[in-house]
């Protein structure tokens, strides 16, 4: 049977680590934990855990906190750290999550800013540590140290033009083209071939999920990279001095300056292969007789907390994200988002609910972290359904109250037609409704491409579809009829979020719009049994629409929502009592 | 009605500035100023309607569009009003009428109350009353700063400010109110005025904010000489306007209410009837562009084909000029270091090719080859009484050069091709296919970032679109970004047309072409180029020609050229 890589979110104190996970075939073996370079996520580690679960170990891959789907460190990174410690922040994170895991000791085995995490762990925490594995380590001076970093850590606060998306991807571009990425002499020139747009765009994104504070861990950890502090390690360790590596002198001065006798230096060839196997077989020798095989995955969420957690659901084909809070009573609220959204667009709304009725909200399958699980083809309001449902079964729900935003409402239509016991009320955030007329226009210029292109323009494209959706409607319909009469959330922080999410689904969006606009909603309002109630904001682009869905099928409710958010839920509250 | 023309002119000030201007009609003298941060284009709807009674003088306020910044402190609105005693001097005008529009109309209060003898009446559009909080949120964020950046953002910052004026005003607002009920602007508008602010710089505050500091209505009233305002329902201004017409203001002014397509028609009745009382003379001819005397490089334009070519130079010293032909995308900025060493030695003339930088269009666009470009040359020396030349031509300025003595061998006397190689087959057919993507406007402002990129790789990679590791250029600085906006703004200047002009490059017949050179010619180039090699193939077909290194920095170059220039 193939090596499987499942991922969970572990609880620990106020905040939820995000980690994944290969088992080997035949079961649980001696935990690796796998720690990753900034500012990715355990993503970067799969091609370890694979190798790693195939020869019996339990590979856990950690998204760091504050990066990937982590959540920041509690409280933030403090202020005021030396160099020294500054990593020692992310120690008690680490801690808690072997606790969480059951795991008394494992080994670590850590990439750049994950080797120097290692080592710091390592040394603070020798008692929970069976080897130290430091793949790309080094000793660097803080007068260099300070050399790289000037400049090397931009300010990426959303603007309000899009421009923070070009510093992104400035940044992650060039890391294959000068080392550090923002030097533009000869010297520091990476003799490379330049990745493809994608791959650009993939590694952009995951500097996205890490956010405004990416440089966090990134830059404490370049001044821990010294040979006084990597050699206070005392539990077996290695170090690996990697023939492919591009800087590979950082590494000589650190095994020039001398490491202790628990250290082994790997020295495997130039490709990625020999570089993972070196480190595999080092544990296949060292550790796989004498480690105890990890427990099982705990429970992903605190079930009594009142906060908004994350939870990924086993459904047919792949994983979903959701957020949920399943403290309090009641019937559970469902969230569901529109077409180029996440549940993220729906944690606001529900959060006022937290701790009063339990709360789950999707990331539709493709949509936000879920999984792709569907082809472009698939995708269709009765898939999502499909899923939707799925989920819920997996989490044992057998009644829901669904608040839907635009095509959210239309998946929770279908929900109720799929399994009619299962939805008791709908609130549809904005109706999806068209005209003939409309429905071809939307069809045709609502969702240009905004695949990745060399120079990173399909990012300003995303930036500029998503805040003209504030100021126009139809978004493209930039003459004066369009114009939306309301104050206008075109700010950066209003914006970015969902420039995220639309990244994030990428050009699938277009086949989730066109989903949406495909609906038959009239027919589908006609014949709808579940009371439904259709409420948006007098001035928004699709106010009209509720008009509409009333003229066809008189027996809906309709509400006009105030601009305030926070009193949306005395609308649903009065709805779904009646 | 008779068809208006008007002609672009430099103004030679003291210490050899200039500004530019725009010049329509005849009669009394009437001056424009524009708002910021545009140029004397933005008065040109105005000039095509008031030429018909007045000889119309549009100027590019100092610091914006061509003129030079002459104001020695441009955060005193009073220095513009100085500046345009200046300029009514050297234009030999006593008196005028003085007509601004918003920034325009600003300067003109200051101007009307600082020299009212020097102004016949003032005529006001697009002004109001920015006093208290409606100034606070008005300036509280519209001056952003475009100083260049790596990443290339600072291009969409500035898409960001043009493109919202027509959505909000002030455009950095977010507020229903302040909503313009307007269609866009296309992609297009949008885009010129992107190219007004690279025109302007970083300091394209200067007189826009300080107008706005000062557009009150107790500045407004002080104006103590018969002023014409304009109320002009359709602006975007119309709220401010009427702000400040609520708090009333002198018997000398007098309302002109109009609608946005009465508007200048409107003005011009008014003007006709205030001169058929009291005339003003009838304003002089303009005077010659430049001041060859001067120590610095000064803007002339040449004519050909009807419009107007821009240059850059000096026209003082001893001996034949030496001209520079620039790149596809480029312009005269981008030669002129190479000149600048013989400034005051001999005369130098930097060109803005036909359609690049400020140069009108006049070349053929389905005839686009390095012959038509040099025909259309030739024919601007030649009106220029310029009869022998040295020519340096950069890359594809080489060709033109070439075809400008094959054409005229009696006019070219030295050629130094800086940069010229055979490109033929497969590389041929791949430069042509991929070298020049469009930058054409787009609704987003992309084109840009895409504009931004290409200029960019060019210093990293060759063929820019040549990402691989073969493709490396191992150069130190590789990525400077003040040269990259200058590439990127003359390169936006010339807009999609720069796939003609290199795809005419690329394919210029160069092998067959090299052997008819006859003139004494010098195929120069730095070794750090990446088609350093091709001048040496390239002198193999042509062995009359000279073969040289060039040094690193291009203000070394002459330290090789002056020595075969003078052989």
């Amino acid at each position: 049977m193939a090596v499987a890589i499942k991922r969970y979110f572990v609880p620990i104190k106020g905040a939820q680590i995000h980690v994944r996970r290969a088992d080997p075939a035949s079961g649980p073996g001696p935990a690796v934990i796998l720690l990753h370079p900034s500012p990715q996520s355990g993503t970067f580690s799969i091609p370890m855990a694979l190798k790693l679960a195939a020869k019996g170990f339990t590979a856990i891959a950690v998204d760091l906190p504050g990066y990937g789907l982590s959540d920041p460190l509690v409280g933030g990174y403090p202020k005021g750290l030396s160099h020294e410690h500054g990593l020692d922040p992310y120690l008690p994170p680490y801690v808690q999550l072997l606790a969480a895991l059951k795991i008394d000791k494992a080994a670590f085995y850590g990439n750049a800013t994950g080797a120097e995490i290692t080592h710091i762990f390592a040394y603070n925490h020798p008692e929970r540590t069976a080897v130290a594995m430091l793949d790309t380590a080094g000793h660097v001076s803080d007068e260099e140290v300070d050399k790289i970093t000037d400049g090397y850590f931009p300010d990426t606060t959303p603007r309000r033009d899009g421009g923070h998306l070009l510093i992104y991807w400035d940044m992650v571009r060039f890391l294959s083209i000068f080392a550090p990425w923002q030097y533009t002499d000869k010297a520091h020139r990476l003799p490379l071939d330049q990745p493809p747009a994608d791959k650009v765009h993939e590694k952009l994104i995951e500097y996205l999920r890490a956010g405004t504070n990416y440089a966090d861990a990134y830059r404490p950890a370049f001044y821990t990279a010294k040979g006084p502090l990597i050699s206070r390690v005392k539990v077996p360790a290695t170090l690996t001095r990697w023939e492919g590596k591009a800087n590979i002198a950082e590494i000589d001065a650190l095994i020039a300056y001398g490491l202790p006798a628990n250290f082994t230096i790997l020295r495997p060839g130039p490709t990625m292969d020999e570089r993972l196997d070196a480190g595999v077989d080092y544990l296949v020798k060292n550790y796989l007789k004498t480690g105890k095989p990890a427990p099982t995955q705990p429970e992903q969420v605190d079930r009594k907390s009142t906060r908004i957690q994350k939870i990924w659901i086993d459904v047919p084909g792949g994983q979903l994200l959701a957020r949920v809070c399943f403290a309090g009573a009641g019937r559970p609220i469902l969230g569901l988002h529109d077409p180029a959204g996440s549940s993220l667009r729906l944690e606001g709304i529900l959060a006022t609910y937290a701790g009063k009725r339990p709360v789950i909200t999707i990331d539709n399958p493709n949509s936000g972290e879920s999984d792709k699980i569907l082809k472009r083809e698939e995708i269709s309001t009765e898939a999502y359904a499909r899923h939707a449902i799925a989920a819920l079964d997996v989490l044992g729900i057998k009644e829901v109250d669904v608040i839907g935003r635009y095509s959210g409402g239309q998946v929770a239509i279908e929900m109720s037609a799929q399994r009619p016991t299962l939805v008791k009320h709908i609130v549809n955030l904005g109706v999806m409704m068209f005209t003939e007329a409309e429905r071809a226009d939307m069809l045709k210029n609502y969702t240009p491409s905004i695949a990745p292109k060399w120079d990173g323009s399909h990012l300003i494209t995303a930036w500029m579809i998503m805040r003209d959706m504030n100021l126009f409607w139809p978004w493209y319909n930039r003459t004066k009829a369009g114009i939306v009469q309301r104050n206008a959330a075109i700010d950066g922080a209003s914006v970015h979020p969902r420039v995220e999410d639309l990244l994030k689904i990428g050009d699938t969006y277009q086949n989730a719009y066109a989903a949406a606009f495909n609906y038959p909603m009239a027919d589908k309002l006609k014949a709808l049994k579940v009371p439904y109630l259709a409420a948006d904001s007098p001035g928004s682009g699709t106010y009209s629409r509720q008009a509409m869905a009333r003229a066809t099928a008189p027996h809906i409710a309709t509400a006009d929502l105030p601009d305030d958010a926070s009193a949306w839920p005395a609308v649903f509250d009065s709805f779904w009592s009646k | 009605m008779a068809e208006i023309t008007i002609a672009k002119h430099f103004l030679p000030l003291k210490n050899g500035q200039q500004v530019h201007y725009r010049r329509a009609g005849s009669g009394p003298p009437i001056i424009l100023m524009h708002p910021s941060p545009s140029s004397s284009l933005g008065v040109v709807p105005a000039m095509n309607v008031f030429a018909q009674a007045f000889t119309c003088i549009g100027l590019d306020t100092p610091g914006y569009g061509l003129s030079d910044e002459i104001v020695s402190d441009p955060t005193m609105l009073w220095g513009y009003a100085d500046a345009l005693i200046e300029i009514l001097d050297a234009l030999g005008i006593g008196k005028a009428i003085v007509y601004g529009a918003a920034t325009g109309a600003q300067v003109g209060i200051q101007f009307a109350r600082k020299y009212p003898n020097r102004c016949r009446l003032l005529m006001l559009d697009a002004n109001g009353d920015f006093s208290g909080e409606a100034g606070e949120h008005m300036a509280n964020g519209y001056f952003q700063d475009i100083t260049p950046v790596r990443d290339g953002s600072h291009l969409i910052r500035i898409w960001d400010m043009c493109r919202q004026l027509s959505v909000f005003f002030p455009w950095q607002s977010m507020l229903a109110e302040d909503r313009a009920q307007n269609d866009v602007a296309p992609p297009d508008a949008t885009h010129r005025s992107v190219l007004d602010y690279l025109r302007a710089g970083p300091n394209y505050k200067g007189a826009y904010y300080q107008a706005m500091l000062v557009e009150t209505w107790e500045n407004t009233r002080q104006v103590t000489i018969e002023t014409l305002m304009t109320r002009n329902s359709g602006s975007v201004l119309l709220k401010h306007t009427d702000a400040l017409l609520a708090k009333g203001l002198p018997p000398n002014f007098t309302i002109l209410p109009c609608a946005p397509a009465t508007r200048f028609t409107v003005q011009l009745a008014a003007l006709k009837e205030r001169m058929s009382k009291d005339a003003l003379p009838v304003a002089p001819p303009s005077p010659p562009d430049h001041q060859p005397g001067q120590n610095r490089v000064q803007n002339f334009y040449m004519n050909a084909r009807g419009g107007k070519l821009r240059a850059r130079g000096n026209m003082s010293g001893q001996g034949r000029p030496l001209l520079a032909l620039h790149d596809p995308a480029g312009s005269s900025k981008l030669v002129e270091p190479i000149l600048a060493p013989w400034l005051g030695k001999r005369p130098i003339i930097a060109l803005d090719l036909p359609g690049n930088g400020e140069s009108d269009n006049v070349i053929d666009p389905a005839n686009i080859t390095s012959a038509a470009y040099a025909e259309i040359v030739n024919e601007a020396l030649a009106t220029f009484g310029v009869s022998e030349v040295d020519v340096i031509g950069r890359y594809s300025g080489g060709p033109v050069a070439m075809e400008m003595s094959f054409q005229k061998p009696a006019l070219v006397k030295h050629l130094i091709l800086a940069g010229i190689g055979i490109y033929e087959g497969a590389e041929q057919k791949d430069l042509l296919d991929n070298y020049t993507p469009s930058i054409s406007p787009k609704w987003d402002g992309s084109h840009l970032v895409t504009a931004w990129a290409v200029m960019r790789d060019q210093g990293l990679f060759w063929p820019w679109f040549n990402r691989t590791k073969n493709g490396i250029l191992w150069n130190d600085n590789a990525i400077d970004e003040d040269m990259i906006h200058l590439r990127v703004t003359e390169m936006l200047k010339i807009g999609d047309q720069y796939q003609k002009a290199y795809a005419a490059m690329w394919a210029y017949p160069m092998r067959e072409r090299l052997p008819k050179i006859k003139a004494p010619c010098l195929l120069a180039v730095p070794k750090w180029e990446p088609i350093y090699a091709k001048s040496a193939e390239a002198q193999k077909i042509a062995p009359q020609c000279k073969l040289a290194d060039l040094p690193p920095a291009v203000k070394d170059w002459h330290t090789v050229i002056e020595p075969f220039l003078a052989a």
